[in-house]
Parts: structure tokens; sequence; C-alpha cells
């Protein structure tokens, strides 16, 4: 199988701020992603995992470097063809699900397809199907402050899936849920978001959910140290196998 | 598009607690305006209620006179000197005077009287709601109004065609009954003729208040206004034209405008200043959710439309009720008469202006804010 690069970042580099201040996040970065695979980015806290995937999936610019999503070189994109790229090509799962609390359930996860222009009915009953799929077909209409952390991630990852995007991106998305629930969260993503032609690529520090990646990396003070292979789990990591 | 709006709306509407503070604030800030606009122009209606009352194309009056209210007086004689000014089809002289009138109880209240010409009854009520004006002819008669009606009751006198009461100690006897429009000073009219009008007052050398003009057919009203200035030294109005300058007077020698000024500025930098801190505060709140979208693709502009939705959508509704208010207000009073009250189509429209200016600003407000609304934010 000859996956294609879904990601190729060459040479990124970023600092934040300036002078005194400036801090460097990230000191010349090469990373490739294919579709097909997990990918899974960790490191500890503040090590620049969060900078190299906003830059990766067209969020953020970097100071040096060259970023290709799909093959096409994000250098010479103006802002709105980037979010135009990104509102066909890139579903998001977020840290803290950053659900609407004034949005119920299939109406968030409605969001990407009604920003892609979709008439409104029609993205709320897909939206619906969305959910359903994830095992959410009687809480479409509940608000997120009526389900519970897990559901709350469920129909993130809905949102992010709903329209169908090449490659999802993950910051954290197991950080505000329990063990259980994040281990069936990942568990979901490795089932229902990875497929043929879509990466996943997913930032965590829990060393717990790297048996579901087909691919770690590791990186340190900006740089990547270590990018180890692996034959991922279909069930993820047995609790025994976890440090 | 119309997706986005949608789930603008809902975003907004939802959030019960910052809805209702953006939409009472400005529902508030408009009932504020209008409703004392509202009072302000139906006071400055006041000032000039004489002009429809008596009713002439043009005025003449002393060169002193500054407004309807108080005109300077004349001498009999200018009328004729008037009558014979060409592109003259008549002039007729009116009284206008305060006088008081004495109860049976002993109290006094003053009158407006209106004295009209005898002949042709030029100035006499418009509306009859009893008895004729050819009445007036016979002696001591006085045509009272509603006002006069409402005055005499509350001090338990009951006017009917036939009562009788005392003008500056000489006898009147009610012939009919009229409606007016309320005057500024409140008084009810008792309109007579102007010859007895003249009995009346006390004895003077001038007592004509106005002449009454009616421009010959095909003569301009601003031709012979011109003509009459130039010709006999007295100064004449149009209506229209006597009206501006009583309010004008109103404007440059009392306090009331300014009074109102002060209120409606109050009411406009309240909603300004509620209303930008309210909307700002919601387009805060919402920042990461906006920015999720940002990140999700939506550009900044389509962003930037639904906070200006936001803004404008709160300032409809505020704007519908805080009207609706005025006109709940205006129903109340109108019947009454008291408080003034008058809303002409340009106050809403001025006051629909001032909100969109005061939306425009905090949705202004919002979209600066959204500046900040990064799409890489959300990974924080
Ligand atoms: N907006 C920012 N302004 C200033 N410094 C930042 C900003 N974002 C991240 N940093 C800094 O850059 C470094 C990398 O941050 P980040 O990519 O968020 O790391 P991680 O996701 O691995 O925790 C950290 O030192 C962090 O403090
Ligand atoms: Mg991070």
């Amino acid at each position: 199988m000859t996956a294609a690069a879904a990601i190729r970042c060459t040479g990124l580099s970023k600092s934040y701020g300036s002078g005194e201040t400036s801090v460097l996040a990230l000191r010349g970065v090469d990373l490739e992603a294919y579709t097909g695979e997990m990918l899974i980015i960790s490191g500890p806290s503040g090590c620049g995992k969060t900078t190299l995937l906003s830059i990766a999936c067209g969020t953020l610019r970097p100071d040096a470097g060259r970023i290709e999503l799909f093959g096409q070189d994000l250098g010479g994109l103006g802002p709105d063809e980037l979010a135009a790229l990104r509102r066909k090509d890139v579903g998001f799962i977020f840290q803290q699900f950053n659900l609407v609390p004034t949005f119920r359930a299939r109406e968030n996860v409605a969001v990407p397809l009604i920003i892609a222009g979709m008439n409104y009915g029609k993205a709320l009953r897909k939206a619906d199907e969305m959910l359903a799929t994830l095992g959410l077909a009687d809480r479409t209409r509940h608000f997120p402050a009526q389900l519970s952390g897990g559901q709350q991630q469920r129909v993130a990852i809905s949102r992010a899936l709903v329209h169908q995007p090449r490659l999802i991106i993950c910051d954290e998305p197991t950080s505000s849920l329990d063990a259980a629930a994040g281990h069936a969260a990942m568990q979901i993503l490795r089932d229902s978001a990875l497929a043929k032609d879509r990466c996943v690529v997913v930032v965590t520090h829990d060393p717990r959910v790297f048996g579901f990646a087909d691919r770690v990396v590791t990186m340190e003070d900006g740089r990547i140290t270590q990018v180890k292979s692996q034959v991922a789990s279909k069930d993820g990591p047995t609790p025994e196998h976890t440090p | 598009m119309i997706g986005l709006t949608r789930l603008a709306f809902l975003m907004l509407y939802r959030d019960r607690a910052k809805y209702l503070a953006l939409v009472g604030g400005l529902a508030f800030c408009t009932f504020l305006i209008a409703q004392q606009a509202g009072v302000f122009c139906g006071v400055m209606l006041l000032t000039t209620s004489t002009l429809r009352n008596v009713g002439a194309t043009i005025w003449v009056a002393d060169s002193r006179t500054e407004q309807i209210n108080s005109p300077v007086p004349m001498r009999d004689i200018e009328v004729n000197r008037v009558r014979s000014l060409p592109g003259v089809a008549w002039a007729v002289p009116v009284f206008l005077g305060v006088l008081p009138a004495k109860l049976p109880d002993g109290s006094v209240q003053n009158l407006q009287i209106v004295g009209v010409d005898a002949g042709s009854f030029v100035g006499a009520p418009k509306v009859m709601v009893e008895g004729d004006i050819q009445s007036l002819l016979l002696p001591e008669a006085v045509i009272m109004d509603q006002v006069a009606l409402e005055k005499f009751a509350s001090r338990g006198v009951q006017l009917r065609i036939g009562s009788r009461f005392e003008i500056n100690d000489q006898e009147a006897s009610v012939v009919g009954f009229c409606h007016t429009k309320r005057i500024f000073s409140g008084f009810p009219h008792a309109f007579t003729t102007y010859e007895r009008a003249l009995q009346w007052v006390p004895p003077q050398r001038k007592l004509l208040s106005f002449i009454l003009v009616q421009p010959k057919p095909g003569e301009s009203e601003e031709t012979l206004v011109a003509r009459i200035n130039q010709l006999s030294g007295l100064e004449a109005f149009t209506t229209n034209g006597f009206r501006l300058e009583t309010m004008r007077w109103f404007f440059r020698n009392t306090g009331i405008p300014v009074a109102f000024s002060v209120v409606v500025l109050i009411g406009a930098v309240f909603g300004l200043w509620v209303t930008g801190q309210a909307f700002f505060l919601f387009v805060h709140d919402n920042l990461r959710h906006l920015a999720s979208m940002a990140a999700m693709g939506a550009t900044q502009g389509r962003l930037a439309v639904m906070v200006m939705f936001q803004a404008f959508f709160a300032g409809a509704v505020g704007y519908g009720i805080g009207l609706g208010l005025t006109a709940g207000f205006g129903f109340l009073v109108l019947p009454a008469e008291v408080p003034a009250f008058y809303l002409p189509w340009q106050l809403p429209v001025t006051v629909g202006l001032l909100v969109a200016v005061i939306c425009f600003f905090a949705g202004g407000l919002g979209v600066w804010k959204l500046r900040t609304a990064e799409p890489a934010m959300v990974f924080k």
C-alpha cells in the first residue's frame, strides 16, 4: 500500500513573542503524516505539540518552513483560502470539546456543514445521522451541559467527522476524560475516524493510549526526538501493557 | 450564510441573561427617547395650537410681535390699511387675550378669549359640538370649548347652553360648545365677536391682536407676505412661517428644549453604554466558540456578519418593544391630552436610526473583539 502524504512539513520553526520574552516553540521540525494512519504526537507539556498541530492544519503560520496539505503548499494561501481548505479537509477535536453550550448536540454537530454552506435543515438531518452512528441517537436534542463528558466527546467527534474531512486533528482528546472514557474515545477515533483515505493526528501526553497509534512521534523542546512505528492494537493497549 | 445567521440567532437568543440585558437596554433607551421626544413635540404643538384653532392663510402682526401667544396690540385702523393692499382678497381683525371669568362659587378661571369678525366669522371654532356659530350674534354670546366644560365641572359648575357667568365683570351667556386643540397655557377657550371682546377688555388705545388675511386667487402667499411687510410696516407670516417663528421663540426663550434634550441625550448615552458593554461581553464570552468556527473554516468576514446580525437583531427587537411601549403611553395619555404627546413619523424613524447607530457601534466593538479570535486560540 502506498499511502499518500496528508501532511508534509519541512523545517518548521515558530517563536512566540519578541525580545527577551520570546519563546522558541518549534526549532526545525520535519514531519509527515499519511492517509490511513493514526499518528500520535507526544511529549512533555510545553514542548511544542499544539504549535506543531496548529501549523500543520493551517490555523497558524510558521516563521519558517514549508507545509503541504494533501499536496497543496499552504505558504501562498491567504486567510480565506486557508479557511476554505480547513472547511473542506479538516475535522477538529479540541481539548475541552469546545461545544457551544447554547447549541443542542445536533446543532453543534451541524456547524461544519453549515459553515460549508449546506442548507440548515439538511445539515441537522446529517448531524442526527452522524450522532446515531456514534450511539447518540437519543441525545441529539440535548444541550452539552445535559451530557456526560464521554457523550460530549462523542458529540465533538461527530462534529469532526460529519463533513467527511480527509484529516482529523485532535489536541489532547482524552485529557478531560477519565481513563475509561478516554480509552473509549480513542477506540471510537480508531474505529470511526480512521479510514483508508483519511489521516488522524492525535496530540497527547497520555502514554496509556499510545497503543492505538500506527506511529508515535515524540517531541522535546521544539524538536522531534523519536519516531516509532508499531503495529497498532485493534482494541488499543491492554491495561497490563500500560506503563 | 442563512444557516450561519440562524446559528448566530440561537447563540444570542438562548443566552437568555445577555439577550434580555441587550434587548431591555435598547427597549428602555428607545422608550425614553421616543416618549420624551413625543412629549416635547406635543408641547411644541401646544405652543402653536392657536394657529390651528383660529386658522388663517396669512397672519399680520405688529412688527414687535415675536410669537403667536403674545401679540403686541395694534390699532384697529391697521385692518383697513392691510385690506387696501394689492393682492389682498380680504382682511379681518381678531382679538386674542386672556381674561378672568368669575364662577358662581367666587373662584376665578382665566379664559383664552378669541374675538372674531362678526361679519365673516373668520377665526370662529372649527369643530362645533353643540349650537352654531351664528348664535355668536346674540347678546352676550360666547361659545366655550371642551376644556372649559372640564374646568368648570371640576369646580362644580355644569356648563350648558344658557349658562351665565361673568367675564371681567361683564355678563356672558353660553350659546354653544366647540372642540379646540389645547393650548400651551392650558386655559379654556371662549369664542365671541371681536366687538364684544373689546367691550370686555379694559379700554386701551390698541387692542387688535392680529389681522387675518386671505390672498386674492392666484396671489402667492409668500409674495403677499413680502408685500405686506414692505408696504405696511407690520409683520406678516404664513401659517407655517408663524409656526416656525413661534417654536424658535420657545427654543430661544424657554428651558423646555434643553430639558428634553438632556433626557434624550441621557437615553442615547445610556443606550450606547449599556448595549455596547453587554454586547462586548456577549462576544467576549463566545469568543472561544467563534474562534472554533474560524478554525473549522468560517472566514473572518462571515463571523463579522454573524456578530453584526446579532447586534442588529437585538436592536430591532429592543426598538420594537420600546416603540410599542411608547405607543402604549401615547394611547394612555392621548384621550386626556395631558401630558401633551405627539409622535410625528420622523420621530420613530430618527430613533430607529439612532438605535441602528448604537447597534452598529456595539456590533463594531464585537467585530473588533472578534479580531482577537485567532483560529489557533482554540487549541489553548
Ligand atoms: N500564544 C503564545 N504566546 C506565547 N507563548 C506561547 C504561545 N503558545 C505557546 N507558547 C509557548 O510555546 C511553547 C510551546 O507551546 P505548545 O505548543 O502549546 O506546547 P504543548 O502543546 O506541547 O504543551 C511553550 O513554551 C508555550 O509556553
Ligand atoms: Mg498543548
